[in-house]
This record gives C-alpha cells, structure tokens and sequence, in this order.
C-alpha cells in the first residue's frame, strides 16, 4: 500500500502552517476526528424459505481533517469493512467486487481474504483544499456531487447514486481535481476533472450556477468517457412544493454524425404535510435504456452511472416519511417500471435509541415478471446499528 | 373561546391609536431580539416523557432576509447548515457533501423534531409586520408589569398561525409569556420565557420555553449561551457555497 505514505505526507504538510493558524483564527480546531462503528445484519431469501442466506458487516469510519491555515485544509477519511456470513462464501469473487475502483491510485487493501471471512480498507477522501473568498480548489480524492434530486441524479456525472446502497452514503471519492470560482454577484463557475487510466474514462466538465426567480439553475457541458455531455437541472417550487429536475445528453464523441445520444432525464416534486408527513414522487427516463444484462444481471448490484441509472426506459419513484417523533421515523420507498413490471419496494424504520445510537430496521423485496412468471426475486431484511463519536 | 372571525372584527373596530401603540410595542419586542444583525450560540433540549436530546447550535442572522444555521451536537449531525434567503431555505448535508434545496411546505413543519417549526427558527414571518396588533388587557409576570396583547394575521400574509397572544414588559418590551392558536382557535403552543438579563448589551431571556398545549410532559427548552448584535455581516455570507465553510 504505497500510497499510504503519501498521506502522512500531506499531513506532515498541513501541520507546518498550525501555528501562524492558531493566531488567526483560535476558535477553529486544528484537528477535527469523527466517524463512526456500524454494525449491519442482512437476511436474504426468496420464495421459499430454504434459500435464507445471511450477511454480516461490522463497518468503521474514521474522518479526519486538518485546518492548517484558514485557507488551507487536508482531509482523509477511512472506511474499514468486517465481512462475514453466507453470501461471503456465496458471491463469486467477493473480496474483488467489494474492492474495484477505476481511478488512478488504488488506495485499498485487503487484509483478510477468507472463504467466509474478507477485511477491506478503503481510503475514499484524501485531498488538499485551498479555499478563499472567490475561489475553492480541491485535489485528490473526493466527492464531486452534482446533483439536485433527492432519487435519480442524471447530472451527478461524477458519481452516480444508488439509492438501494443505503449503506454508503458518502459514495466512493473520484480522484480529480475541482475549481470553484463563486462571483460575488452570485453565480459559480466550477470546472471538474477525473483523468482516467485510460483516455476513454477520463470525465471532464464545467458546470454553471446561479440562482433566479426563486430557483437554482444549473448548466453543464464536457466529456463523459466516451461521450460529450450537456446537462441542465433546476430546484424551484410550485406554490408549497418543491420541483426538482435534471436532464443529461449524452453523445459519442466517435463518429458523432452517424450515431444517436442517450437523454437520462429525471423530475421530482416533494412537499411536507401536517403531522410530520413527508412525500417525494420522481419519475427517471432513459432514451436509450440498456436493460438488465448491463446492470450485471442484477437488479440489487447496480453498477451505475449518471447516463445508466436504471436499467429500464421509465422508473417511477414514490417515498412517504413519517416522523412519529424525533427519534422516531419510518420511510417507504416504491419504485416501479413498467418493463416486466418491476417493482422494488423499500421499507425502513428508524429509532435514535440514545444521542449518539441510531438503529434502523430495512428491508429490500424486488419483484418482476421472468419468463410467464411474476415472481419475487429476492428480499433482503437488514438491521443496523450505528455509533457515532 | 370567540370565533376566530368575531376576534378579527373585534380588532377592527379597536381604537387606531391603541392598535398603533400596540404595534409599536411588538415592534420593539421583535426588535429587542433581532437586532440589524445577530451571533448566537444556543442549546435546544427537546424533553419527552421518556426521553431527552440535546442539540447546539450557532447562527448568524441580519435583518428578516438573511439566516444561517450551523448544528455543532450531537456528533451525527455536526455539521449541517440551514440557509434561508428571503423565502428560500436550502439545506448542507456533509455526509453526502451536497446541499438540498427544501420545499417551501416545509417551514411550517416541526423542526428537527422539536416544538418550534422551522419559521421559529428562521422568522420567516414577522411578528410586527405580518399581523394586526391590539392591546386586550395587563398582567403581571414574574413581577413585571405587562400588556396582554392580542395578534392576528393580515389578511394577505402566509402565516402559521391562526392567532397569537403575547404578555410583554411594559418597561423593558419584553416577551414574557405567548399563545399560539391555530386557525380554528385551539391553542397549539406556549411559550414562556425566564431568566432575563443582559445577552449582547440588551436586556433578555436566556432561557425560553415552548410547551405544547395537547402533549403532557412535552416541552422544548431554546437556551441562548452566547449572543452578539449589529457585528457587520457581510451579504454574502449568506450563500450556499459558504455553507460547507461554516466552522
């Protein structure tokens, strides 16, 4: 693991300038550490019960940031993974799966590789940021979220979202680097690269913010591997509810004349009802929709990407979140295509048992129409328990 | 209770030197707790039957337009930033690194779960410009001296409530004791207020607290630990790409 020592490189870096920071500005800490211990109990089964198969995570975070100057900061944080249980053994090359990555450095490893039994470590945030008044720079691996949408993001060209991998909401990091130009008269200016090992994977854009009329604008416009790609979204209301959209073009950049382009397209309205009642609709288009075998086959191990995001030309959204009390919600999600009539539904309750001790209770079931059957494909209960520090 | 419609008539036909008097009363009191500009840092405790929850925060806010909200406890939720401009409320979620722009339902929702909606938190509406004030009567509380006075929402303005009253010190224009009514006339909320004195260079309460009508043993303590007014603040502060920034 090589890249390590780089890491204590930059740190060694950040530290030189702790102590013209303290007279600046004495009230932000040098060093900021939190994270957090997960522990995630998954059940699978299908139809019948004889093919109960169990997975389990013991899964820490360790965030740490380093405020050198008030200009310039260093952040890496960790993720480590405990696996065990059936699916460990059940899943073809596991450790592989849980552990690709397509940027430049690897900064991953695999402590324990076990038939059932795998350790992995992953670094997914470790850059640099230079931060003033007008400008924002950050280099190295980071999260590059361009999305407006709170389910389907067709403009988060960097890292796509999947909303069935709820276990990860920090998303992998990208390896890029991002300039951020904020004008005074209230519009950014961001460009945002991604070089990729080969001259195909590189993604590379500008994005173009503003706010007017009481709605965020966004335009953006560059290369997406092997495509061009413009893109717009917005965020806005009608009367009480929120209205969110987002439409990405992709065009080859070979041959362009002689071949179609993809539209990835989304829209959601959201809106919050008496009695803590919360319900988000949204409905995902893809021109050019790739089916099932591009997905790996797999509905529930999605590969995606801003241009991909389901597998299908429609999907339809509906989630409804009701807040018993503070530390008490449940929130369910439905999302539907007409293709096979697949149908996920995603159940989940949570319970913040005590300050800093969250515990959730999920469950994933999916359904579809295969051959002259419609059958269910699988359903997975999971319980999860979360300390913060 | 009157019907809300006979409250409103009631209003109309008050005096106008005594509803202008009332006015200038809220108006005050609004402003003693405003300022051009204000620093604080402030603990919100929600208490329930069974449990309770604590959660610290600062805020910077000027004038009715600007707010910003930064949670520092607990750890889990270190870190997220509310932003209001004018009617719009965006939302920095650090674990995903994005900001979310809020529906507008959701300022008249509970907030973070707590007694106090949203609108508390970020005045979106004005207690002095978006209601009809009128003096109803005097009390005394906590040995102060204070006008019973009665607000109801102009016509044209969104506001949550149906009917609000407030007790306010005659001498220093403080809110000592609210009611807040819904539309139909049920009291929802009360707020009492304790604790007063010298916050920012003004005479205040450190401590408030909500209380809702309908739940036992429910109530929402909002304490201020730190309070600064009239510090400049830059309008651009107030900006989305400035909410990550937030230390």
């Amino acid at each position: 693991m090589k890249p390590v020592k780089s890491i204590w490189f930059f740190i060694a870096l950040s530290f030189t300038g702790i102590s013209s920071a303290q007279e600046e500005e004495n009230k932000v800490p040098q060093v900021e550490i939190k994270g957090y211990i997960k522990d995630l109990q998954g059940m699978s089964f299908s139809d019948n019960l004889d093919s109960l198969s169990s997975i389990n995570i013991l899964h820490n975070r360790i965030n740490l940031k380093v405020n050198a100057s008030p200009k310039l900061s260093a952040r890496i944080e960790i993720r480590n993974r405990l696996f065990w249980g059936d699916q460990v053994n059940q899943i073809q090359s596991f450790s592989k799966l849980i552990s690709r990555y397509n940027g430049l450095v690897d900064l991953s490893h695999i402590w324990i590789d076990k038939r059932n039994l795998v350790m992995h470590t992953v670094i997914d945030r470790l850059l640099l940021q230079y931060q003033s008044e007008k400008w924002d720079v950050k280099l190295g691996r980071q999260r590059i979220n361009w999305g407006i949408n709170n389910t389907w993001n067709p403009n988060d060209i960097f890292n796509a979202y999947d909303i069935l991998d709820f276990d990860y909401e920090e998303r992998p990091g990208n390896d890029a680097i991002r300039i951020q130009y904020y004008s005074p008269k209230n519009f950014t200016v961001e460009l945002a690269c991604k070089p990729g090992k080969k001259k195909d994977e590189t993604i590379a854009a500008l994005l173009y913010k503003f706010n007017k009329r009481n709605t965020d604008w966004q335009l953006l416009a560059g290369i997406f591997q092997q495509d061009w790609v413009l893109g717009s979204g917005w965020a806005g209301n009608i009367k009480k509810a929120g209205f969110k959209g987002e439409i990405s073009y992709f065009h080859p950049r070979k041959n362009w004349l002689d071949t179609n382009g993809t539209i990835s397209a989304s829209l959601m309205a959201d809106q919050t009802f008496e009695k803590e009642w919360y319900v988000s609709l949204a409905v995902l288009f893809n021109s050019n929709p790739q089916g099932i075998q591009a997905f790996g086959g797999n509905i529930f191990v999605n590969e995606l990407s801003a241009k991909q995001l389901f597998p299908y030309r429609y999907a339809f959204y509906s989630g409804i979140m009701k807040s018993f009390s503070p530390v008490l919600s449940m929130n369910t999600s439905i999302i539907y295509s007409p293709e096979k009539n697949t149908l996920i539904i995603f159940p989940s309750f949570s319970w913040n048992a005590a300050a800093n001790l969250d515990i959730n209770f999920i469950a994933q079931s999916f359904f579809a129409h295969t051959g002259q059957q419609y059958k269910t494909l699988g359903n997975t209960i999971f319980l999860r328990t979360k300390w913060s520090f | 209770m009157l019907p809300l419609r006979i409250i409103w008539l009631l209003s109309l036909i008050a005096p106008a030197t005594f509803a202008q008097d009332a006015t200038a009363i809220i108006r005050k009191a609004d402003e003693r707790a405003k300022g051009k500009s204000s620093f604080a840092t402030f603990t919100i405790q929600v208490i329930r039957p069974n449990w309770k929850r604590e959660i610290k925060m600062k805020s910077w806010t000027k004038g009715n337009d600007l707010a910003m909200l930064l949670v520092t406890s607990p750890v889990k939720d270190k870190g997220i930033v509310y932003l209001k401009r004018k009617k719009e409320v965006w939302n920095w979620i650090p674990s995903i690194e994005r900001t979310i722009k809020l529906p507008p339902s959701m300022m008249s929702q509970s907030w973070m779960g707590t007694d106090f909606t949203n609108d508390d938190l970020v005045k979106e509406a004005s207690i002095a410009e978006d209601y009809r004030h009128s003096i109803v009567g005097d009390s005394v509380i906590d040995e102060r001296d204070s006008y019973k006075i009665l607000l109801l929402p102009k016509p044209e303005s969104a506001v949550v409530w149906g009917k609000v009253l407030m007790w306010v010190d005659k001498k220093d224009n403080i809110i000592m004791y609210a009611e807040y009514y819904d539309e139909d006339g049920g009291m929802v909320n009360s707020l009492r207020t304790y604790d007063i004195k010298m916050l920012g260079g003004r005479l205040l309460p450190a401590r408030m607290e909500m209380i809702p009508a309908a739940k036992k043993n429910n109530k929402t303590v909002f304490i201020y630990n730190e309070l600064q007014f009239d510090k400049p603040i830059d309008d651009n502060f107030f900006t989305s790409q400035n909410m990550p920034r937030l230390q």
